[in-house]
């Protein structure tokens, strides 16, 4: 055990990266829950997985105009994202250089300046350091601004209205580190020239859970809906609808990132939009039912009417439902605690009423207070509390869903299996065992050995 | 007119709420409109050196967008610390499409 007061580094020392490749074992399909639970696991997820990551930051309408600025979290790190007057998008850390104090307190807002509340440091929309208070007087003139300038985020870039940011300087494109997954995404984010836009602000919200259940989940899980969320579908369900109405569809597919951890999965078979008019409202359903024709004309049939209940994870912590529309990041408050981020996502060129019971039938269903939500916040806080436990610490988990069923559908591309399946688990963890372990980019970039070997 | 006066800019270049430096004045000063009245003032926000047409005109008043100081346009006198030293402002007038500042002869 590290001992009392140890840094993080020192905290780190006691894994090797062959003992953290250990922890995920795809040939046998365990996991070692220390994975959830391990503090000094948990300062090495922060430098090697969130500090080499592209991470979600805000949805591009949540900062249309020069000057606006949106406050976030990269892992636990703090940063202002920030429009230009040129269009672009720069974030930087949210912190003073002067004594580490937070520059933003707001949420989001507009500014021409940050000025740090402590001593009056004032950055502009930049993150460049433009005035220091006694500048004269006090550092008689020797101080150079230039070098004191907010640290900012190396890359910045955006896919179809979601703009990210990575750390690492080295990182490929966000183009190149999507792949495959942007013909998944665009089902939810390319419906239309106009695309996306926010409904509401953000929901947030803490819950005592490893990130990882979360995004697990959102990246493979499509098992648990039919057994945790079954209550809620029947209080969504009208009135008076039989027990067969509620029977869950068998057919369907999940897709794999190769090495990228990113995963996804739906059914194939079309019900019409009824269970989103049950989860979000009948006039969502019928918008989305009518848009279908212009939709295939863009994207095709098999996007239009094969990917129904769809979840999907981008690595490590973008995770969103497709069709339902909720998005949300889980930002990692150490092993064992989250900050639930929550935005409401719909076609930025539907109609205003549409938009509107969108989004309250999104909060209705997935939010601090949603039906669906309760049920996965239960599951995952309850798993966190049992490994408080040493020997349920040590037992492994069961993640041989699918194990060497891997298949092939010419609708779709990439690593396909069953919808029901953890292959995109194991490939979720497969990635975050190879970040763990240091593996470079370059590296990385390989993909993951075959589960049957 | 006071026969040192100089030309700030057109009447049609400034919304009501826009401000933006007077070019070739030696000392800096500003130009701004707010509540259908033309200003102009020091442009220099005496608290700690920063240029006001930065920061935000309202209500005959200008607010510093570093450190929150504001001021009196019609007077110069400090409205809000962290200044305690007022600023100067200047007599304007519109003739025809164009602004002109009154500078102490």
């Amino acid at each position: 055990m590290p001992r009392e007061g140890a840094t993080p580094d020192d905290a780190a020392r006691g894994w090797t990266a062959e003992a953290i490749r250990k922890l995920v074992d795809v040939e046998t399909g365990t996991l070692d829950p220390r994975v959830y639970c391990d503090g000094a696991l948990y300062q090495i997820e922060l430098e090697q997985v969130f500090g080499r990551s592209w991470l979600f930051l805000a949805h591009r309408s949540q900062i249309p105009k020069a000057g606006d600025y949106f406050t976030t979290y990269m892992g636990e790190d703090p940063v202002i994202v920030s429009r230009q007057k040129d269009g672009s998008v720069v974030a930087f850390l949210n912190q003073c250089r002067h004594r580490g104090m937070r520059l933003a307190r707001l949420d989001h807002g507009n500014t021409k300046f940050f000025t740090c509340s402590y001593h009056g440091w004032s950055y502009d929309s930049a993150g460049r350091l433009v005035n220091v208070p006694m500048e004269k007087n006090a550092y008689c003139s020797k101080l150079n601004k230039a070098d004191w300038g907010a640290v900012r985020v190396p890359r910045v870039e955006e896919y179809k209205g979601l703009i990210f940011g990575c750390w690492d300087a080295e990182v490929p494109s966000l183009d190149e580190s999507l792949g495959d997954a942007k013909f998944y995404m665009d089902a939810m984010f390319d419906r239309s020239d106009a695309g996306t836009e926010i409904w509401g602000g953000v929901h947030k919200w803490v819950i005592p859970c490893n990130w990882k259940f979360a995004s697990e989940q959102f990246c493979s899980d499509m098992y648990h809906a039919p057994l945790s969320h079954m209550s809620a579908i029947l209080a969504v369900m009208p009135e008076g609808v039989p027990p067969e109405a509620v029977q869950w569809p068998m057919e369907g597919v999940q897709w794999r990132s190769d090495s990228a951890g990113h995963g996804t999965g739906f059914h194939t078979a079309d019900d019409q939009g009824q269970l989103l008019a049950a989860i979000v409202g009948p006039a969502v359903a019928e918008y989305l039912m009518a848009s279908r024709p212009r939709v295939a004309d863009r994207l095709g049939a098999t996007r239009t009417h094969a990917v129904n209940g769809a979840h999907m994870t981008i690595f490590p912590t973008c995770c969103f439902l497709p069709g339902i529309n909720t998005l949300r990041v889980w930002h990692p408050r150490g092993p064992n605690e989250i900050e639930v981020w929550a935005l409401a996502v719909v076609d930025a060129d539907a109609p205003q009423a549409v938009k509107d019971q969108w989004g309250q039938g999104i909060t209705r269903t997935f939010s601090p207070a949603g039906m669906f939500e309760q049920d996965d916040g239960e599951n995952w806080i309850e798993v966190q509390r049992v490994l408080r436990g040493t020997k349920s610490r040590r037992q492994p988990f069961n993640l041989q869903m699918g194990l060497g069923n891997e298949q092939s559908d010419a609708r779709f591309p990439g690593k396909l299996s069953y919808v029901f399946s953890e292959a995109a688990a194991r490939g979720f963890y497969t990635r975050w065992a190879r970040m763990m372990a240091g593996e470079s980019h370059a590296d990385l970039a390989a993909p993951h050995l075959p589960e049957v070997r | 007119m006071n026969p040192n006066t100089v030309r700030a800019c057109a009447v049609d270049s400034l919304k009501d709420g826009e401000m933006q430096p007077v070019a070739g004045t030696v000392d800096p000063i500003g130009i701004g409109k707010a509540g259908g009245e033309w200003f102009a003032f020091e442009n220099n926000c005496t608290h700690d050196d920063f240029p006001l047409t930065e920061g935000v005109i309202e209500d005959a008043e200008i607010e510093c967008p570093l450190h929150g100081a504001r001021y009196c346009l019609r007077t110069g006198k400090v409205r809000a610390v962290p200044a305690t030293c007022s600023i100067r402002v200047y007599p304007v007038h519109v003739v025809g499409g164009d602004v002109f500042i009154e500078l102490p002869t």
